[in-house]
């Protein structure tokens, strides 16, 4: 079988990650097809990018994971040249006018090899074997491993999975110019491809985004009281802290607030809050299935695999409109509602509790016709093939 | 080829050092920076070429001299022109070193061993400057350097001013120098 | 060619910025400015050239002598410089004087800094210094500014106070945590001492395991030595074994080539036999056709007579496989024919020719070598086309002469054997009539004939 590469900056089981989850996904299903290798460094810890798991190759789940040790850890000079540039690098930081930025290219390069994982063996493997490799996947634009990895690598054999978020790093000039040559992308959404048409410049690719599951759950969960549900980090910076808020507010409706997750942010004691905390997925769907509704409060989303399945249970779903990946799996599925500030949200509530069933059952009907055209598994698998079909043959020529 | 190759090492870990994070932030600026490395004949041309920014380009420059044993024939060079404020001696400290580089807009040579070249195309800095053998031996491609008998202060202060300005030649020296880091670090493995 | 595209467009550049470069000078001259950007992290304003003397002598203690170095000298002292300047204000030294001496030091002189107000007090400090003048001109100092010594002295008695009470709560807080801590050092102590515990079991544990590694590894010392003595032990096993076969394979290969040499004297002699076998079969062939010869003229009489009624002139009469009697035949009378190239046998052939016949014209059929004929035609598909080619009367004579039988079976080719009898019955089936016609040596056939209508 053809042999292809697959980098992302962690791979391992114990890893909970949206990007690290997406290139396994790819990785699983290229691997009927192509001898797929999974590049990676040796951290588990995102903050940290400590040298923890064993170098060399390991198998999971059949596929080889080829490990390369992570030089040191993040530090306090990253976290200055961090707060440095988040004051400093902003949207309109862009020299419109031409002049040069304080932010040299060899300074932004500093700062992303700093911000970690640093892997120069990855770098060096990339550098000698890529003639091994008929294309080489990258995922996720942030990173040393996909920053330094694709300049390894010929541009005409390299698929560039970006996972853009609006964000201030994204604005550093010096990841558009690396990027700008590698034109075969993978987009999740069409959000993320107009965020990069205005941060970058540009958005050749196609869009393709992930599989998602979608079996039916046979024991939709039955409480004695409807609720909402929220499934994953609970943390502030996911917007748990307006969901409470909003919660307070309708707290006379008869709904529980049902979450699940690691609670980073301390809930409240109150007692229309339930705190599952760690559900195994079988339990997530039967969750997802017996809800009135899924919120996903965060404004910070590149895909949302979570909401998607929720969609798939044909549970109405309720997302911030400020996140233009989320507004448009709405917009483009009419499988629920997106709010815009705390009073909408309060709003949206109030219109979902009210819901008749007949209403229900078609937006949870169009929620799961969303998911079942867009993100089945098959088709996912399809249009990844023909991508890396295409570079090879893009390549052979 | 051999020596060349262990300083070429040796830059390749300078980019995984951390820099002088005071220095850094004392230099990292929107004007003009210049780190420039240069031997004791060499630095009448490197003061006249930065004077030249400094009438010319932008009077907020500011010139880090790299090395070490330079620093008195720059001082008085620079004294001489009026121009000492906006120069600086680094030191020989690798993180001042690299402080210096990564707030530069280029490294300027006039003399001055192959070294800090290295340290440039490692680090991602553009080269220019004059041409000298170590120089040539060191970047190869990946500089823009002008013969020592072409009229030097103005072309090497138009061309730290091109530079400034035009992002692409910078990728594309960036890209050649990264390469010949590459090469001469593994020389066994890159075609001559 | 991207490289040579690349070189191009350098070598564009290049030019650009000799371009660029003739015209540098002619631009307009830009006015000096301080290198950029101002204060760095080191609370150092380089670019800063004077200040006034409050803002020098404002701060107190140490951040007056580090303010002082940052602002005149433009960096920061080295810990001998600070605890000099230090010793000096602790020996009585006025702030004016600490700073004069470094504004007015070679360094200080060098960046220049200017201090509004500094002049007369620095002159007035040092002229303190000078013996019994320095005295006099400090006492009238002093004596003018009592007053002003007075307030500064209450201020300085509230902001002692002040600063006794702020001590004493910072002194009670700092003692609440010092029993905190020492709590906790305690605590640590202990916990050290239980690591200390542990730590010993540990070692003892390791060494155990060192121990039983250490027996482990001897043990497997001994196991790939016994290893090491059965691999030789096999190796000479195997090395007489491979001998052993290696002998066998040059005695069988010798063997082989004996085997060889005699097959191919057996295939010699067999090829000698078979070209005496054919010689053989050759001269059999050609003394049955001789003997044929004199038979022949026995039967041929006997069966000339036998056809005579059909050879009336004009009658046509065929012959299968014979053509030796035609011209008698025509002595008698009759068109006689021979199916031309055809033998008794040839299958296709005699089908062939039959076929050509047309229906009810000849006046006789003969077939000499009846038997031999059945080769190429079965006895019912012969006996109805002999049928369809005789005239009405015609007759059909079947012999059955040896000769032809004989030479094909040392051909190799099976004739059925066929009696007179039963090929009599056949013909009578067939509506024939028949009677035995044999010859004078014995030579069986039948004439056959149809009654005609």
């Amino acid at each position: 079988m053809t042999r292809i590469a697959i980098v992302v900056q962690r791979c391992d089981e114990s890893v909970v990650g949206g990007s690290e989850a997406l290139a396994w996904q790819y990785a699983r299903l290229l691997s009927d097809r192509f001898d797929v290798e999974v590049l990676s460094s040796t951290a588990i810890d995102y903050v940290s990018w400590r040298d923890e798991l064993p170098s060399g190759v390991r198998l999971r789940d059949g596929i080889p994971v080829r490990r390369f040790p992570t030089l040191f850890e993040r530090g306090p000079y990253w976290y200055g040249l961090h707060q440095r540039m988040m004051l400093e690098v902003q949207p309109f930081a862009a020299p419109r006018d031409g002049a040069p930025l304080a932010w040299r290219e060899a300074l932004q390069d500093e700062y992303v090899r700093f911000q970690g994982p640093c892997c120069p063996g990855l770098d060096d493997w990339l550098r000698d074997h890529h003639p091994d490799y008929a294309a080489v996947l990258f995922c996720t634009y942030l990173y040393p491993t996909t920053y330094f990895g694709i300049a390894e690598v010929p541009a005409h054999k390299t698929l560039f999975v970006p996972t853009l978020h609006d964000e201030p790093t994204a604005y550093l000039p010096a990841f558009a110019q690396r990027y700008a040559a590698h034109r075969n992308r993978i987009w999740l959404t069409a959000a993320e491809q107009r965020t990069a048409a205005r941060i970058w410049g540009y958005d050749e690719g196609d869009v393709i985004g992930m599989a998602v599951e979608h079996s039916e759950s046979a024991m939709p969960e039955s409480r004695a009281r409807p609720y909402l549900l929220y499934c994953g980090r609970i943390e502030a910076g996911k917007g748990c802290d307006e969901l409470v808020r909003a919660m307070e507010r309708v707290a006379d409706r008869g709904l529980t607030l049902v979450l699940t997750g690691i609670d980073n942010m301390g809930l409240p004691r109150q007692p229309w809050i339930e705190y599952l905390g760690f559900v195994d997925e079988r339990r997530k769907f039967e969750l997802m299935a017996g809800a009135t509704a899924f919120v996903l409060p965060s404004q910070y989303e590149s895909f949302s695999i979570v909401t998607l399945e929720a969609m798939a249970q044909r549970v109405p779903v309720l997302v911030n409109g400020r996140c233009d990946v989320m507004r448009e799996h709405i917009e483009r599925s009419g499988a629920g509602f997106h709010y815009d500030g705390l009073d909408d949200m309060v709003a949206k509530i109030g219109r979902i509790a009210t819901l008749d069933s007949g209403e229900r059952a078609r937006i949870g009907a169009a929620g799961r016709e969303y998911v079942l055209a867009n993100y089945r598994e098959e088709r996912v698998r399809a249009c990844l093939v023909e991508q890396v079909e295409r570079v090879i043959g893009a390549a052979a020529g | 080829m051999d020596a060349l190759a262990s300083l070429a090492e040796a830059s390749g870990r300078l980019r995984t050092q951390a820099a002088d994070d005071a220095l850094l932030r004392r230099w990292q600026t929107r004007a003009t920076v210049w780190a420039a490395s240069c031997d004791a004949a060499g630095s009448p041309v490197l003061l006249d070429a930065f004077h030249a920014c400094l009438s010319h380009c932008d009077a907020a420059a500011r010139l880090l001299v790299l090395d070490p044993g330079a620093e008195a024939a720059v001082a008085a060079a620079a004294s001489s022109r009026g121009i000492d404020a906006h120069v600086e001696c680094v030191g020989d400290a690798a993180d001042a070193r690299k402080a210096a580089l990564l707030a530069a807009d280029a490294l300027v040579v006039c003399g001055g061993g192959a070294a800090f070249v290295l340290d440039a195309l490692a680090v991602g800095t553009p080269v220019t400057g004059v041409e000298c053998a170590a120089t040539m031996d060191a970047a190869g491609d990946a500089a823009l350097l002008w013969r020592a008998g072409d009229p030097a202060a103005e072309l090497i202060a138009a061309t730290v001013e091109r530079l400034r300005g035009d992002a692409p030649l910078r990728a594309r020296l960036r890209a050649r120098g990264h390469a010949r880091i590459s090469r001469i670090a593994a020389p066994s493995e890159s075609p001559a | 060619m991207n490289s040579d595209r690349n070189d191009e467009q350098l070598e564009q550049v290049r030019g650009e910025i000799r371009a660029a470069a003739a015209t540098l000078r002619d631009r307009p001259r830009l006015a000096p400015s301080a290198p950029a950007p101002a204060a760095g992290a080191d609370g150092i304003e380089a670019a800063r050239r004077s200040y006034r003397i409050a803002e020098l002598t404002d701060p107190p203690y140490h951040a007056f002598v580090e303010h002082a170095f940052r602002a005149l000298l433009k960096r920061a002292p080295t810990p001998v410089e600070a605890s000099a300047q230090l010793d000096l204000l602790g020996r009585g030294a006025s702030k004016a004087e600490v700073l004069g001496n470094l504004r007015w030091s070679a360094e200080g002189r060098r960046v220049g800094v200017g201090v509004t107000g500094l002049l007369p007090r620095y002159l007035l400090a040092k002229l303190g210094r000078v013996p019994l003048l320095g005295y006099l001109v400090e006492g009238a100092v002093a004596f003018a500014a009592l007053p002003l010594l007075a307030r500064q002295l209450r201020a300085a008695d509230a902001a002692i106070s002040a600063g006794d009470s702020a001590l004493g709560a910072g002194q009670k807080a700092l003692a609440a945590r010092a029993d905190v801590l020492n709590q906790r050092i305690d605590d640590l102590r202990g916990l050290a001492h239980e690591l200390g515990l542990a730590r010993d079991e540990l070692i003892r544990t390791l060494n155990m395991i060192d121990e039983g590694l250490r027996a482990r590894a001897s043990a497997t010392e001994v196991a790939l030595d016994d290893l090491a003595r059965r691999q030789h032990d096999l190796e000479g096993v195997r090395r007489d074994e491979l001998e052993f076969v290696r002998r066998r394979v040059y005695v069988m290969d010798r063997w082989f080539e004996a085997l060889r040499g005699a097959l191919d004297e057996v295939e010699l002699a067999a090829g000698r036999r078979d070209a005496r076998v054919r010689e053989f079969e050759a001269r059999t062939r050609d003394a049955i056709t001789a003997a044929d010869g004199g038979a022949s003229a026995a039967r041929l009489d006997r069966w000339l007579d036998a056809l005579q009624p059909a050879c009336a002139a004009g009658a046509r009469v065929v012959t299968i496989g014979d053509d030796d009697w035609n011209e008698r035949l025509a002595a008698r009378g009759a068109i006689a024919t021979s199916f031309a190239g055809t033998r008794a046998g040839d299958g296709p052939g005699l089908r062939d020719a039959l076929a050509h016949v047309e229906d009810s014209c000849l006046g006789a059929l003969v077939a000499p070598a009846f038997p031999a004929l059945l080769r190429a035609i079965p006895a019912d598909e012969f006996v109805d086309a002999a049928t369809r080619v005789l005239q009405p009367g015609g007759l059909l004579l079947l012999g059955f002469a040896h000769e032809p039988v004989l030479a094909a079976a040392l051909a190799g080719d099976i004739v059925p054997a066929v009696q007179p009898a039963v090929l009599a019955t056949t013909l009578s089936v067939a509506g024939y009539s028949t009677r035995r016609i044999d010859a004078a040596d014995g030579t069986p056939a039948l004439l056959a004939w149809r009654e005609s209508h």
